[in-house]
């Protein structure tokens, strides 16, 4: 019986442990080498004067990603000089949605004059690592000498579709909160979004 | 004895609002997660889906199809739309129509800030499509896309039994 059991329990171990995908909260996150809209390849490493990433799972087609385009170009303007720039990531198969395809990508960056990188993670391997669920998808990465911690995980603020009725910028106050030393609180959010689009 | 209340209000609804062709009504997150708390014979298929979520719409056909197959069986899907309120007229409206769905057409009056979607239930991230199967034995969420035989399987192997 004794034996069953601790079966049992090292199969539920290895069978989570399976399936545990994505950072949490104090995780370290990994960095990553991406194709950039501009032809070049991307790390993190290579901003050595950030004090941390706002790296943000979106896209070209979720109306969920449009509505918050110009909130995410205003937050980069007004934090990338206070060292948090957003890495946006596009984690979308261009065969299911053509609309996230890489020259679609170049297309909306130049339109709409996107003042940071955006990357294209079509082979999801970025998405994976840290467990990003939909579009848009916020993770906050801050430095910690050689290590990059996740200390943000959710959405931009408590009124997706209705800009003008914000009331809580949880990421604005998340990386506030960083800037002074403390640990955001909440440091986890949700919202409605479009689920990644994988073969 | 509120719950209960809740509960025979919502399931008049489901009743009567066959009367209401073409009307949509709002649900609310509490609502949705008093519906989930009901416990009889009949299996639930609570699904949430878009007209502007793309593997919502591509799956919507199955879904009516295995409800129709299933027609004879204690079986009731339920689908609840997270299309904007501003677009019912101009985008939900006529996707209903053009693929003959019957009524009722649900529509989740979402709240601000993110707690209402832990309400529904706390393992949704967000994303679309979702569904919830529940009937008197079980509750499971899945935040996935289903194909027609998977679905069909899913539902005649684990929670209608012949």
């Amino acid at each position: 019986m004794k034996k069953i059991l601790l079966f049992f329990g090292l199969f539920t171990y290895l069978f989570s442990a399976l399936y545990a995908q994505g950072y949490e909260i104090n995780s370290k996150a990994n960095d990553f080498k991406l194709l950039n809209v501009n032809g070049k390849y991307f790390s993190l490493a290579e901003n050595k004067e950030a004090k941390g990433f706002v790296v943000i799972f979106t896209c070209n087609h979720c109306p969920y990603a449009q509505a918050y385009e110009q909130r995410i170009i205003e937050f980069h303007n007004k934090y990338a000089k206070k060292g948090y720039p957003v890495v946006a990531i596009n984690p979308n198969d261009s065969v299911i949605q053509p609309a996230d395809s890489y020259s679609k990508m170049i297309e909306r960056s130049k339109d709409k004059n996107y003042p940071f990188v955006y990357l294209l993670d079509d082979n999801h391997k970025v998405q994976e690592a840290y467990g990003a669920q939909r579009t848009p998808h916020v993770f906050v990465l801050q430095k910690n000498k050689k290590d990059l911690i996740v200390k943000y995980i959710g959405t931009i603020d408590d009124s997706s579709m209705k800009p003008g009725e914000v009331k809580e910028r949880y990421l604005e106050d998340a990386v506030n909160a960083l800037l002074d030393r403390k640990e955001p609180n909440p440091s986890f959010t949700k919202a409605i979004g479009c689920s990644i689009k994988k073969k | 004895m509120k719950r209960v209340l809740l509960v025979l209000i919502l399931l008049n609804l489901v009743i009567f609002s066959g009367f209401a062709e073409n009307s949509v009504i709002l649900i609310s997150p509490d609502e949705v997660k008093a519906f989930t708390e009901i416990r009889n014979d009949t299996v639930y298929l609570l699904h949430f889906w878009a007209t502007w979520c793309a593997p919502c719409i591509k799956e919507i056909p199955d879904l009516l199809k295995i409800e129709e197959q299933l027609k004879d069986k204690k079986f009731k899907l339920v689908l609840i739309s997270l299309d904007f309120e501003n677009q019912i007229q101009s985008k939900l409206v006529p996707f209903l129509a053009k693929n003959e769905m019957k009524p009722p057409y649900y529509l989740l009056k979402q709240e601000r800030g993110y707690e209402w979607i832990n309400k529904i239930n706390s393992n949704w991230s967000g994303a679309l499509p979702a569904s919830i199967i529940f009937n008197r034995k079980n509750y499971d969420f899945y935040e996935k896309s289903f194909s027609y035989s998977e679905l069909y399987r899913l539902l005649t192997t684990k929670y209608i039994l012949p």
